[in-house]
Order: structure tokens, then C-alpha cells, then sequence
């Protein structure tokens, strides 16, 4: 069978009895949440999957759909039916690349846009572009003190210098965990609503301005750093949708409660075309070296002449340590509702007494035990379960 | 073969609620409440600058042209030997690894060259991020401008205990494949 989501939110899937479910809170109860896999949430975050066809199923039966795709159904596996129809001789120039984002530019005119300003490259070169095509966007980001993020500082106050309309705001105030409890309610577990505060202040801010969009720079890393070399991702073109692009749980739970929506920059078939067809066989670049070069005109010129890399953990440890109470209280009811072992206080002690240890798995475990109770607690405390 | 002892300057951090250093005998990182009183510490001109390029990297003189390494083979095996002996010291004798350092065998005129060098090794391609005290320290030993104007810097990603080890020589970091060295505040320095 075939199985569209023409929405942009997430659609649900229930393989028992074929349906697709518009809102997984009608099914959700305590036996649900009791026969919920916590490892299989685990395994989504290790291997960032939520299409269907990789997706493991946190509830029996039940499958993600992500927005705007559609699938073949065959009663066991899913297959992708998106079809890029997408003409494959492009030009292998950048005025190409400014001729296709002018077009596509056109939908967004008479719209106030805002851009994510994080200081480093992605963004920055989304910032060039929409500069270039003669926009004045409402460049909206967070500015940290942190040490390890002073070259992210450094180019957001570089853009606070020659952009008209820049609004930094304090990252200590929404760092990754906080005011978990008032997290809004979200139909299954995802950790992107971990870091909703960050998400959430800068749609407050962007109400302010009257923006309509905000683009980000999700997505530009596999863009600019992957091989094109490689045969499995040489169809990288074809094989990658926009609705990958982990941006969905932010624009369903929080910008569209704004009526704003909120895009990559990459989020279009057209760009992502252009400029594989611009890198044509390069390897791996993990530094980004060409783009730097490519983009140079549109860049600030520390993001052409180097290549520094700053790490985000800091922020993410210091959120998971300040919000250890609200953390507690929510591992609590989760406990309370699925009796799960893993959300037993000796299991969160653990988890603390390792905070500090530079492991990606650590960070994982965090990143799925908390979501998973967090969701939970939201259901609790929106009396969807008692 | 001659021995110029690497002089450490300890450069302990308050972060609002712990006193950060590190143990320029043993390269523990060490969090107390116990304030070091950085004020009485005299940082010598040349790691004082040296720190304005580690608080300001675009500063940095850029280095960022991928190079080859232009080593004889001879060469070569013996900066491997150095190497391997300085795996065999390993990271836990942390003062013998500063003594054997401070045994100069000088081989490149500049660290740049040296690094370059270093990180053809094996071990360095392989393991790259976990040997950068290996690294630096041996490109201390075997440079000859690092002697005039190179520093080694020990730091921490705080408030994670994750360290790491780089140099900064004459307004530059000489590593140009390391672009992780930002994320780690200075919190020891070896100088000559």
C-alpha cells in the first residue's frame, strides 16, 4: 500500500491494522507506554533515523512518517517513493548555485526572514546568499561566553557590526535541559525536544520582528564535508530529501505555534543538486576547504582562512548538571508510570557520577533516557495519562 | 645531544566555582577549592603572547595549505624511534616525558615541519587525537625554532577533564590539521 504524508508534521503508521494516525495521542495510554521500547528510542538517536524504513519501532506496530514523503508499504518493509525529477545537467558554477536560490527566493519576497546566526560556517554561508540575492534578513542567534566558543563569538559580533537588524541572546538561558517540565507536550519521544528552550527564544524573539521564516544551516555538513567520490553516497542527490533535515520536531512543537516557518537553507532538492554538481569528485572534506573558497566573497574572512572546530558538549554537560532537580523530578513520574529500570535513581545517579567523561555513547544514553521520560511527563502532567 | 630543561608556567583557572590546573610534574588535571594565587605567577613575554593567540585565534598566522611531508627516510625511522619511545614512556610518566623532551635532537628548522613530520607516523595517523602530548613534545625535541620561539600548551575543555596538548610557535599553530586545540583553555605551559 501506499502510505503519503502530505502534512508537515509527522504521521504515524499502525502496521496492525494499516491506519495512518494524524495523532498518536488517541492511542497513547499507560499499556502503550508500558510496552514501549526505550532501547529501540536508544538506537534511533545512535543512528539519528526516523524514516520508516530504518526507524525502530518505539511502540509495536507503530511507524514514523516523516512530512512530505511518501512510501510503498509491502506488509513488511517500506520503500521510499519520493522521486526527484530534478534535470542532472547542471553547471558546475556558483552563479548557478545564485540563479537557482534567486528563483527559489522568489517565494519568500514579500516575507520578513530571519537567519540563524551561530557564528560558524553553515550559517554564515547561508547569510551570504540571502545578502547577495539582496535580502535584509534579521540575523537571530546565541551568544555564549564560553571559552571554547569564542570564535563563534568573534563572527557573530562581526555580523552585530555590519547587519542592520542582529539580536544575540544569551545562550546560559537556554541551554540544552532547561525548563524541561514546561517543555510542550509532543506526540512521541524525541530529543530534540531537550533543547527546545533554544528553539523557543528564538521564535519569541522572531515573533517581535514579524519574521515569517527563519532559515538554519541544518544539513550543510554532509553537503560541504562528504565524499562525492564515494558510489554509495555519488547519488546523494537522489537519494537525500529534505525531509531528513532534523528540523521537524522544532517546526511542529514550537515556530509553527508562531506561525513561522522554519527551513534549512539546504531544504530544497535544486540546492542540494547544485552543489554536488559544484564539488563534482572531490573526497571527504571534512575541514571544508572548498567551501570556504567557493563561498569566499560572501564570507567574513576568518571562515575562509580557517578551519577551526568548536565543541558544543560544554553547554550540553552544564545544561544536563544545572537542571539535575527538574531532571530527578521527571525521571521520578517516568519511573512511577513504566516502572522501566532504567529510570530508577540509582540508573540517573550513574548517569551523573559520568557526566564528565568525554564519551559520545554517554551522551546518547543521556540524550534518549531523558527524552523518553520527558515525553512521558508530558502526558502526565497534559492529564493525556494518570 | 644537548639538554635544555622545558621550564612549565602554571596557568590555574577560577571558573566561578572551582580553581582548574594542571600538575606540571605529573599532567594531572587537578579541581579544587583551594585557590592558586595566579596573580604571584610571572609569565615570561614570549608564552604571554603566546596565550593572546590561544584567547584569540584569529589572530593565529593562518596555516592552513596541506602539506606533505618532506622528511628523508632516515629521518624518518629515527623520529619514529623518538616516538615510540615516547609511547613506551606513555602519558602516566608525564615527568619523564618532559626530561626526555628537554633532550634535544634537532632535525627540522621549524615545528611546522617537525609536526608535518610527526604526523605521518602511524601511530599519529592512526591514533592522532589521543597522542597529541606524543606529538607535542617530540616536536619540541626536534625543532630547531621552537627552542627560540615555540610554546607548549597543556589545556582542558572544562568543565569536561578532557585535555590536550598543542603548540604555539612565533603567532602560529604549527599543527595545521588540529582544529580541536580551540575547545581547550591553556592551563600549563613548557617553554625554553
Amino acid at each position: 500500500m501506499i502510505i503519503s504524508n502530505p502534512t508537515r508534521n509527522y504521521l504515524y503508521f499502525n502496521r496492525k491494522n494499516n491506519q495512518i494516525l494524524y495523532n498518536l495521542y488517541d492511542l497513547i495510554n499507560i499499556d502503550l507506554i508500558r510496552t514501549a521500547s526505550l532501547k529501540a528510542h536508544e538506537k534511533n538517536i545512535s543512528h539519528f533515523f526516523s524514516r520508516p524504513d530504518q526507524y525502530q519501532e518505539v511502540f509495536s506496530g507503530i511507524s514514523l512518517i516523516p512530512p512530505r514523503s511518501r512510501w510503498n508499504y509491502d506488509g513488511n518493509n517500506f520503500r521510499c517513493l519520493n522521486v526527484n525529477i530534478v534535470s542532472s545537467n547542471y553547471k558546475s558554477q556558483i552563479s548557478e548555485l545564485l540563479n537557482i536560490s534567486e528563483r527559489l527566493s522568489s517565494v519568500i519576497d514579500n516575507k520578513k526572514i530571519a537567519i540563524e546566526l551561530s557564528g560558524g560556517l553553515d550559517t554564515a554561508i547561508v547569510i551570504g546568499i540571502v545578502k547577495h540575492l539582496g535580502f535584509d534578513p534579521f540575523l537571530v542567534g546565541m551568544r555564549s561566553s564560553r571559552y571554547e566558543l569564542r570564535t563563534e563569538s568573534f563572527i557573530q559580533a562581526k555580523y552585530a557590526e555590519s547587519f542592520k537588524n542582529v539580536c544575540l541572546l544569551n545562550a546560559d538561558d537556554s541551554l540544552p535541559f532547561s525548563n524541561l517540565k514546561s517543555s510542550p507536550l509532543h506526540q512521541h519521544p524525541s530529543s530534540s525536544s531537550l533543547y527546545y528552550m533554544h528553539a523557543l527564544r528564538i521564535a519569541e524573539e522572531c515573533e517581535r520582528e514579524n519574521v515569517n521564516t527563519i532559515l538554519s544551516g541544518m544539513g550543510f555538513d554532509a553537503l560541504l564535508c562528504e565524499s562525492v567520490n564515494k558510489t554509495e553516497t555519488n547519488a546523494m542527490p537522489n537519494n537525500w530529501y529534505t525531509w531528513m533535515l532534523d528540523d521537524n520536531w522544532f517546526r511542529e512543537n514550537i515556530y509553527s505555534k508562531y506561525n513561522m516557518n522554519y527551513t534549512s537553507g539546504a531544504a530544497s532538492q535544486l540546492i542540494i543538486k547544485s552543489i554536488w554538481a559544484l564539488r563534482k569528485t572531490q573526497n571527504e572534506d571534512l575541514k571544508k576547504w572548498w567551501a570556504r573558497n567557493a563561498f569566499k566573497e560572501y564570507l567574513p574572512t576568518e571562515l575562509v582562512n580557517y578551519s577551526y572546530k568548536a565543541d558544543n558538549s560544554g553547554g550540553f554537560l552544564d545544561g544536563f548538571l544545572n537542571s539535575r532537580n527538574e531532571i530527578s523530578e521527571i525521571y521520578n513520574v517516568a519511573y512511577e508510570i513504566t516502572k522501566f529500570k532504567e529510570f530508577e535513581k540509582s540508573e540517573l545517579k550513574a548517569l551523573y557520577a559520568n557526566a564528565h567523561i568525554v564519551d559520545e555513547n554517554k551522551d546518547k544514553l543521556i540524550l534518549s533516557r531523558v527524552s523518553f521520560a520527558n515525553w512521558i511527563f508530558g502526558l502526565v502532567r497534559e492529564n493525556i495519562i494518570s | 645531544m644537548k639538554f635544555e630543561y622545558l621550564r612549565h608556567v602554571e596557568l590555574p583557572y577560577f571558573d566561578g566555582n572551582n580553581h582548574w590546573s594542571i600538575c606540571p610534574y605529573t599532567g594531572s588535571l587537578l579541581k579544587g577549592n583551594s585557590e592558586k594565587n595566579a596573580n604571584h605567577i610571572k609569565i615570561p613575554r614570549k608564552v604571554s603572547m603566546a596565550i593572546e593567540y590561544c584567547n584569540q585565534p584569529y589572530l593565529c598566522k593562518v596555516n592552513n595549505e596541506i602539506k606533505i611531508s618532506q622528511g628523508s627516510f632516515k629521518i624518518f625511522a629515527k623520529i619514529n624511534r623518538m616516538h615510540n619511545r615516547l609511547l613506551k614512556i606513555s602519558n602516566s610518566r608525564f615527568y619523564t616525558t618532559r626530561l626526555y623532551s628537554s633532550m634535544k635532537n634537532l632535525l627540522f628548522e621549524n615545528t611546522s615541519e617537525a609536526i608535518i613530520c610527526i604526523n605521518s607516523l602511524p601511530p599519529q595517523v592512526e591514533l592522532k587525537h589521543q597522542l597529541c602530548l606524543q606529538r607535542a613534545f617530540l616536536a619540541a625535541k626536534i625543532s630547531k625554532s621552537f627552542t627560540k620561539e615555540g610554546v607548549i600548551f597543556i589545556g582542558a575543555f572544562l568543565p569536561t577533564g578532557d585535555m590536550h596538548a598543542w603548540i604555539i610557535e612565533n603567532g602560529a599553530q604549527p599543527d595545521f590539521d588540529d582544529r580541536g586545540w580551540v575547545n581547550y583553555r591553556p592551563l600549563l605551559a613548557f617553554y625554553h
